[in-house]
């Protein structure tokens, strides 16, 4: 068993590296993308600030179509995107691009839901106190649902790490991608049981971290 | 101060036209305090809000100091917004900020410079007794400590005007005689214009000058609150108010 793992080592940094970039990749395209995504589909809803039915329809019409898909479908369908944004279909910063689709639809869900927590009354509050919409966004909506945004964005990096295994499909790398490589096509146990054990480490890491953040954030 | 001449509101709700508030003229003086008193239902916060336009009316005109409100643009009325201050039944607090940072939110959104906006900030916990809990957040605060911040946060920007709805309803009775006094306090010391909406007789009769009954949508008396003796009231919406007190 030592062997293997000592074998497997190099294999496991590298890994561990490719599966850093395609959590970085999407995570950021989902709060930079998928965050005023959800913003904007919460303000042109009904009843809310910037009520606008039929952008309303569109965005939560195509946040719906997008989270719709199997993942493994997205990488296939997405390959020509993919190929114009970084030249190539293969590698973990290919496999960032359907990985970036998947958690944009995502977020923006989390996003609208946790801002929808936000009490009527205090964003009326800020209305007769004559904030504009953007004010009412960055000062209120976003303070007011930050520990339930941090909890979004923790569940979905969570998902997005199980997503990466599925990357492997296109070269993608991945810690995911080394468990099903070694473990399951060369039935290599051992190794399979540690990228696993990896995996569960950083699961673990992921949601310890982001609970306390939201506990620090949240004063309600 | 505030004029509301024929102010209408009405739902559309399913196929019919639901009347919150039919047709109805006030004028309330400057520094006056004005009370608007009714059981459930008769329209009594919908009014309140008109005059800010948090309801924007489906009739009439609202006219507060010199300006008409209900036809300025998005940006004016904001603007105009900044010199009505509001307190809510539920506080409106913002649950994630200290008691300063509550009160600095109206001068930080009017683009104040930040050292002008932390002292007036202080100055209004100030007013209102709460000098000790600037950094103290909501959730640490009683029920009529908030209403003191949310106070303290209408008056930041130096209103002329403070409109409340329903301020000492989610408070006991102890607590609403602390709260009556801040605002006859800042009616006085300040000048400040009141316009209170309650479905309780004591606290009117407590703080308001004057009183409009209402009924199904509709202002049914008006009746003066300065004498020591209440005046004999005429509808039944009235008769029956004060009674139940």
């Amino acid at each position: 068993m030592s062997d293997s793992i000592v074998e497997i080592l190099p294999d496991l940094w590298l890994a561990l590296g490719q599966t850093a970039l395609m959590l970085a990749v999407s995570l950021a395209a989902a709060v930079l993308l998928g965050g005023p995504l959800g913003v904007l589909v919460l303000l042109t809803d009904r009843g809310q600030l910037l009520q606008r039915p039929w952008l309303f329809a569109l965005l939560n019409g195509f946040i719906n179509v997008v989270r719709s898909f199997p993942f493994v479908i997205l990488i296939v369908a997405l390959v020509p995107l993919t190929r114009w944004l970084i030249g190539s279909s293969i590698g973990p910063l290919a496999a960032s691009v359907p990985l970036s689709f998947a958690a944009i639809p995502y977020f923006a869900r989390l996003v609208e839901q946790s801002l929808r927590e936000v009490p009527r009354g205090v964003v009326e509050a800020a209305e007769a106190m004559g904030a504009s919409v953007p004010q009412i966004v960055f000062r209120v909506l976003l303070v007011e649902a930050r520990s339930g945004l941090v909890l979004g964005l923790t569940v979905m990096a969570v998902s997005l790490l199980s997503y990466t295994a599925v990357a492997g499909v296109v070269g993608g790398g991945g810690i995911g991608d080394l468990a099903i490589r070694y473990g399951y096509y060369r039935f290599q146990t051992d190794v399979m049981l540690i990228t696993v054990a990896v995996l569960v480490v950083i699961v673990q890491a992921i949601q310890f971290s982001g609970n306390r953040i939201a506990a620090r954030l949240d004063k309600r | 101060m505030i004029r509301l001449e024929g102010v209408a509101k009405s739902f559309a709700a399913g196929q019919r036209l639901f009347e919150a508030v039919a047709p109805t003229s006030l004028h309330i003086g400057q520094g006056e305090v004005f009370g608007i008193i009714g059981f459930s239902g008769a329209g009594k916060s919908t009014l309140l809000r008109l005059i800010n336009l948090l309801e924007r009316p489906t009739a009439g005109e609202v006219w507060v100091g010199q300006q008409r409100l209900d036809l300025l643009d998005a940006a004016a009325l904001r603007q105009a917004r900044r010199r009505i201050g509001m307190i809510f039944q539920q506080f409106n607090l913002l649950h994630n900020r200290s008691a300063l940072d509550n009160v600095c939110f109206p001068l930080r959104i009017a683009g104040l410079k930040e050292a002008a906006i932390a002292a007036r900030a202080r100055q209004c916990l100030d007013i209102v007794g709460l000098a000790d809990k600037a950094e103290q957040y909501p959730a640490q605060l009683s029920g009529g400590q908030k209403q003191r911040v949310a106070i303290a946060r209408a008056l930041a920007t130096e209103p002329k005007v403070l409109l409340c709805d329903e301020p000492t309803s989610a408070l006991d009775p102890h607590t609403t005689r602390e709260l009556l006094a801040v605002l006859r306090d800042i009616n006085r010391r300040l000048g400040v214009t009141i316009v209170i909406v309650s479905h309780s007789l004591s606290v009117v009769r407590a703080l308001c000058d004057r009183v409009a009954v209402m009924e199904g949508g509709r202002v049914v008396e008006e009746l003066p609150l300065r004498q020591a003796q209440l005046p004999e009231p005429r509808s039944d919406a009235a008769r029956r108010l004060f009674e139940a007190a």
